[in-house]
């Protein structure tokens, strides 16, 4: 803002103040002199405060602008699905967030290290009693959400710089799903949960970021798992048409509402039942999906009825 | 348990050196450790070791100056196996590593040291089996 502008706003508002004053004095005619030296000072003071925290207001200020902006030049990049480099002063923020985030990544580690010994190691667990146990294995999953939480937002950061870039390669979805599920077993079984999957063998390869389609995934099937209650299925299925791979994941848990539906995909949204049911997660797995399956010109979805189970699903082009 | 390897850690974050440490001693190595670049050079140099694990933001010496150091060598020591670690991945350094002869490379941050392991003894698995095919 132009400097001479704001002295002069200043006058102005110190003038009406003046103003309002000697008219709100010459009410109490008894202390008129009084009254208007008080309001004087008070108004003054009022201005002071209000100039020295003028310069922090504006940095904050330009810093809202900055974070706005680089929120639409996200947007742009996807469409243009370019890797755009930004401006040096984002640049700067990115850094900054992505060197802090490793640094915080390191002490959970040995936080994650630490616990992992205390349970594994026989001759350290010896004397360790059921209970602590129970409370070592729950500062093990509190570590693990800060570890998931840091490492997406690394992928947000990514993603809004446009620094995200896919590594094409040809693949079978089938052989992935194979995998993402080996890897889910453990969690599925905790929760007496069933995953079907049967491999369609009539589906084209595609050429994709197989660890970027890997992770959306495994946001999908960890989803399913948490949000559908003891003994409950999930349902993996993969189909194909002419122009598109669409994978399917269904599961029979509390579902989504038609509202929550609108808005699963966007960044920090969590759905209404996620707290009544107390279901850990920082909201950021299907933003990061969404992002990733949009960057390969895909598709992605839901379609879900309240306690009736949810299907996410999501579409990659077979020619690219 | 007991597999007769010896291996070097050099890092300076003691309580991922003890982890470390105590992971690959699980596992049944021998492990020599140190916490600085000088003391990392001096200890690769009196002993004999399987592999080296070598952190690069080390204080007195960095990791990469002591894999120069390692890999100038005449000895025997010059064809072991190095692993670089990084806490922030820099292409730069990571390339330069490579150039100077590492022969592999963990984001501190983006892999829990029990994957480490993991990760070394397939790749020292494959290193084995790419020797016997070439024999």
């Amino acid at each position: 803002m132009d400097n001479s502008f704001s002295i002069f706003k200043v006058a102005v508002v110190f003038a009406l103040f003046a103003i309002l004053g000697y008219f709100m004095a010459s009410f109490i005619t008894s202390s008129f002199t009084l009254v208007f030296f008080i309001w004087i000072v008070f108004t003054l003071i009022v201005l002071f405060l209000y100039l020295s925290f003028y310069e922090i207001l504006e940095s904050i200020n330009k810093k809202f602008k900055s974070i706005k902006s680089s929120q639409d030049k996200e947007d742009k990049i996807l469409k243009n699905d370019t890797n755009i480099s930004s401006n040096s002063a984002s640049l700067d923020t990115t850094d900054f967030v992505s060197i802090t985030a490793h640094e915080i990544k390191t002490p959970v580690s040995v936080i994650k290290g630490y616990t992992d010994l205390l349970l594994s190691d026989k001759d350290i667990s010896k004397g360790v009693s059921s209970e602590a146990k129970e409370y070592i294995k729950r500062i093990e999953s509190s570590s693990s959400q800060i570890f998931s939480l840091v490492e997406n937002l690394l992928n947000i950061t990514k993603i809004e710089n446009g620094q995200m870039s896919l590594n094409f390669e040809k693949f079978d979805i089938n052989d992935l799903i194979e995998e993402v599920l080996d890897n889910m077993e453990n969690e599925a079984s905790l929760k007496k949960i069933k995953i079907s999957f049967s491999a369609n063998k009539d589906l084209p390869q595609v050429i994709a970021d197989r660890m970027k389609i890997e992770e959306v995934l495994n946001n999908f099937l960890s989803n399913a798992i948490n949000y559908t209650p003891e003994k409950g299925e999930v349902n993996i299925s993969a189909i194909s048409d002419e122009k598109f791979v669409t994978v399917f994941v269904k599961d029979t848990g509390i579902g989504i509402s038609y509202n929550d539906q609108k808005k699963i995909f966007s960044k920090f949204y969590r759905g209404d039942a996620v707290n009544v049911k107390k279901v850990g997660g920082n909201g950021l797995g299907l933003y990061i999906s969404s992002k990733i399956i949009d960057m390969h010109k895909g598709k992605i979805s839901v379609e879900s009825e309240e306690n009736n189970g949810s299907t996410f699903s999501f579409s990659l082009p077979i020619n690219i | 348990m007991d597999n007769n390897k010896n291996i070097l850690i050099v890092e300076d974050d003691l309580f991922l050196l003890d982890l470390y440490t105590q992971f690959f001693t699980q596992r049944g190595y021998h492990v020599t450790s140190a916490s600085d670049g000088e003391e990392g050079s001096k200890k690769a140099f009196e002993g004999k070791f399987d592999f080296i694990i070598l952190d690069i933001m080390l204080p007195k010496k960095s990791g990469i100056e002591v894999l120069k150091d390692i890999k100038a060598q005449d000895s025997s020591i010059k064809s072991v196996p190095v692993f670089m670690l990084t806490s922030v991945g820099y292409d730069e350094i990571i390339k330069n590593a490579f150039q100077i002869g590492a022969n592999g490379y963990f984001l501190k941050s983006m892999i829990l040291p029990k994957q480490i392991i993991d990760e070394v003894e397939s790749f020292m698995e494959n290193e084995n089996k790419n020797q016997n095919v070439n024999q």
